[in-house]
C-alpha cells in the first residue's frame, strides 16, 4: 500500500494514517450509556474510505449518539472509535481537522449572515481568508444559494438553511462528512435537491459520507452500504441492494378465498417457490394454521426465481387448488421488509 | 483501555499547537459576537439606555437634593462609577446570555466539534461580554464628563479606572457564564440575573457614601465587590479620600475576578460533559 501524505491547517507534512487501515471510520465495542439508558451498546462499525454509509433506524435507535460519539462531542463509556485513522477519544482535534459536521437541529446564527457564517466556520479552522472566498463561491454555487448569501438566516426559508449548513460542513473540505438526519422536515423538492448535491459532491470528489436517516427511500437511494440501527445495536448491514435481495426474489400476492389448508400443501410441494406466509386480506401480520376459516386473504408467495415466469403457473396451481384468486400483485421488497425482518417492527417513513 | 477512554480532551491544554488553536478560537467566537453586536443597533441603545437614564434622572433629580460632596465634588460625578459599574455588570450579564442562547439553541455544537479547545468557546464569549462592558463603560465616562463639570477627564485616571471596570466585570462574566451554563432555560437565567442586579447597586456605596449607611447596610456592604470597585474608580478619577484603600480594593477585585472566573469555568466544563445527551 502507498503511504499518502496529507497537509495539515499548519503547513505540516505530517501521515495520513488512515490510509494504511482503508477504514474511515471504524469502531469496536463502542458504547455509550445515559444515567442506566444505554444509548448505544458494544457497536462494531467498519466504513470504507470514499463510500457512503447510512445508519438507519427508527427515532430513539441510537443514531444521534454514534454521530455525536463519532464527531468527538461526547465521549464514549467504553469502546474504540477512529475516524480517519484518529482515535476520538485521545486524539479529538485530529479527528475534529478532518471532519465536516451538520447536526440534525439547525444549528446556525439567525443574526448572521449567510456569508459571515461561512468565514467564522472557515476561521476556526484557520483558512486563509482567499481560500473561505474561493471556497464559499464554490459551495454557495453548488447548494444554489448564490442570491441570499447576503441575507440574514433569520430569513432563510427552512430548505435553504439545510442547504447552508451542508455547505458549512463542506467549506473545510473534510474527509468525512457526517450528516445526521440531513433531510428531515423538508419538502419532497428539497430533499430531492440536497440528495443530488451530495450525488454530484461524490461524483467530483473521493469523501467518506455517514448519514443517518429514518428514512428508507434516501438510504436506498444515496447508500453504498446500510447498518440497520435499533436499541443502540448494530442489528444488520450490507448493501441497500445485498439486502433486499437476502429476503428472496418478488413476492407475489394472491388475494381470494377457498380451501387455504390444501392450497398450503400444494405451495410446500413446489420446488420454484421459496417461501409463503397467509395474511388476513390487508393485514399483513400471519394468520396462524388452523384460524384460516371464512374470509378474504392474502397469501404471499417468495418466489425462488424471478417473477416474470412464475405468475401464471402461481395463478393456475392456485386455481386448481380450490383457492379463487381475486386478485394478484407483485410487490418488490424494500428496506422496510428486511428491517421488519431483522427487528420484527415496521419502520414508518 | 478503559483508561485511554476516560482520558477527556475537553479540558485539558496540552497537545502540541493546542495554544494557538486556544488564540484562534477566542478570537473568532469574539469576532462572531462583535459582528452580531455591531450589526444589531437595538441591543446597544438598549444597554446604554438604562446608564444614561441614571445619570439623566436620578443623578439630576439628586444633584438638587446633594448639594455638598467631599471636596465640591458634583452628585453625578459621585454616581459615575457606580453607574458604570452597572453598565459593565449588563454587559457581563448580556454575555451570559450569549452563551445561554447559543447551548440551548444548539450552535455551540458547531464549535466543540471544530479544532479549537473548548475553553476557547467559554473564553471566546467572556472576552466578547468583556469589550462590551469596556465600550459602555466608556460610553458612561464620557456622558459623566458632559453632564458633570466637576469630572475632569485625564487620560491615566481614565485608563485606570477601566482597568478596574475590567476586573469588576471579568469577575461578574465568570459568574454569568456560570448560570448560563447551569440555566435550564432564559427564563430562570433572567430570573436569577434580576435578583442580583439590584442589591449589587444598593447594597453599595454607588449611590451613597459607605459612613451614612446603617451598619448592618455597611457590613453587607463591605461583602459586596461593587464597593470595593467604586471606591477605586472615586481614588482613581477623582483623588477622593479613600472609604477603604486602592491597595485592599484592588486586592479583593482580584480575587474576585479569578474566584468568577474560576466558578464559571468549572461550571462550563461540568456542563459540557453533558452536553450531546
Amino acid at each position: 500500500m502507498t503511504t499518502v501524505f496529507n497537509q495539515d491547517r499548519e503547513g505540516k507534512i505530517t501521515q495520513n494514517p488512515a490510509s494504511h487501515g482503508g477504514y474511515a471510520i471504524e469502531t469496536k465495542g463502542l458504547s455509550k450509556s445515559f444515567d442506566k439508558v444505554k444509548a448505544v451498546t458494544s457497536l462494531d462499525l467498519k466504513v470504507e474510505e470514499g463510500s457512503l454509509y447510512a445508519l438507519l433506524g427508527p427515532n430513539g435507535a441510537g443514531k444521534t449518539t454514534t454521530i455525536n460519539l463519532l464527531t468527538t462531542l461526547i465521549a464514549p463509556d467504553s469502546g474504540l472509535a477512529t475516524v480517519a485513522g484518529y482515535n476520538v477519544a485521545t486524539q479529538p482535534n485530529q479527528v475534529r481537522r478532518n471532519i465536516g459536521v451538520t447536526f440534525q437541529e439547525v444549528a446556525l446564527d439567525r443574526n448572521l449572515t449567510g456569508r459571515s457564517l461561512l468565514d467564522i466556520h472557515g476561521r476556526l479552522y484557520r483558512l486563509p481568508q482567499a481560500e473561505i472566498k474561493k471556497r464559499t463561491q464554490q459551495l454557495i454555487k453548488l447548494v444554489e444559494l448564490e442570491d441570499v448569501l447576503d441575507r440574514q438566516v433569520k430569513t432563510f426559508s427552512g430548505g435553504m438553511k439545510r442547504r447552508l449548513e451542508l455547505a458549512r460542513g463542506l467549506l473545510t473540505e473534510p474527509r468525512i462528512l457526517f450528516l445526521d438526519e440531513p433531510t428531515v422536515g423538508l419538502d419532497p423538492h428539497n430533499r430531492e435537491r440536497i440528495w443530488a448535491y451530495l450525488q454530484e459532491l461524490r461524483s467530483k470528489q473521493n469523501i467518506t459520507i455517514m448519514l443517518t436517516t429514518h428514512y428508507l427511500d434516501e438510504a436506498e437511494r444515496l447508500a453504498d452500504k446500510v447498518g440497520i440501527i435499533d436499541e443502540g445495536k448494530l442489528v444488520v448491514e450490507g448493501s441497500p441492494g445485498g439486502l433486499i435481495a437476502s429476503l428472496g426474489t418478488d413476492v407475489v400476492k394472491l388475494t381470494g378465498t377457498g380451501d387455504i389448508a390444501r392450497f398450503k400443501e400444494i405451495l410446500r410441494e413446489q420446488e420454484w417457490i421459496a417461501a409463503f406466509r397467509v395474511a388476513r386480506a390487508g393485514s399483513e401480520e400471519e394468520t396462524p394454521a388452523g384460524e384460516e376459516t371464512s374470509g378474504l386473504f392474502d397469501i404471499l408467495v417468495n418466489l425462488a426465481s424471478e417473477a416474470g415466469r412464475s405468475v401464471k403457473p402461481l395463478v393456475d396451481l392456485a386455481e386448481r387448488s380450490g383457492f379463487n384468486v381475486e386478485d394478484v400483485s407483485l410487490q418488490r421488497p424494500t428496506l422496510n421488509e428486511v428491517f421488519f425482518k431483522y427487528t420484527g417492527r415496521r419502520l414508518r417513513d | 483501555m478503559a483508561t485511554v477512554v476516560k482520558k477527556r480532551a475537553v479540558t485539558t491544554v496540552k497537545e502540541s499547537g493546542e495554544w494557538s488553536g486556544l488564540l484562534v478560537g477566542i478570537y473568532t467566537l469574539w469576532l462572531k459576537h462583535m459582528r452580531k453586536f455591531r450589526s444589531s443597533p437595538v441591543e446597544i441603545l438598549f444597554t446604554l439606555a438604562t446608564p444614561v437614564l441614571w445619570m439623566l434622572l436620578f443623578g439630576v433629580c439628586m444633584t438638587g437634593m446633594v448639594t455638598e460632596f467631599q471636596g465640591g465634588l458634583g452628585y453625578q460625578a459621585f454616581i459615575t462609577p457606580g453607574v458604570m459599574l452597572l453598565t459593565g455588570l449588563t454587559a457581563a450579564i448580556l454575555g451570559g446570555t450569549t452563551l445561554l442562547l447559543e447551548r440551548v439553541n444548539g450552535t455551540l455544537k458547531e464549535y466543540l466539534v471544530a479544532p479549537i479547545p473548548r475553553l476557547a468557546v467559554l473564553l471566546g464569549s467572556m472576552t466578547s461580554g468583556l469589550t462590551k462592558a469596556i465600550l459602555q463603560a466608556i460610553a458612561v465616562l464620557v456622558a459623566g464628563c458632559v453632564l458633570d463639570s466637576t469630572l475632569v477627564f485625564r487620560v491615566l485616571p481614565f485608563l485606570a479606572a477601566i482597568g478596574v471596570v475590567a476586573l469588576f466585570c471579568l469577575g461578574f462574566v465568570g459568574l454569568a457564564s456560570a448560570f448560563a451554563s447551569q440555566a435550564k432555560s432564559m427564563e430562570s437565567y433572567h430570573s436569577l440575573i434580576m435578583v442580583m442586579n439590584l442589591p449589587v447597586l444598593f447594597i453599595s456605596n454607588a449611590l451613597y457614601p459607605l459612613e451614612i449607611m446603617p451598619s448592618t447596610l455597611r457590613g453587607l456592604a463591605l461583602l459586596n465587590p461593587t464597593t470595593y470597585a467604586v471606591d477605586a474608580c472615586r481614588i482613581l478619577l477623582f483623588g477622593t479620600k479613600p472609604e477603604i484603600g486602592l491597595l485592599i480594593d484592588l486586592v479583593v477585585l482580584v480575587l474576585f475576578m479569578f474566584g468568577g472566573l474560576y466558578y464559571g469555568y468549572r461550571s462550563f466544563n461540568k456542563v459540557m460533559q453533558k452536553i450531546g445527551a
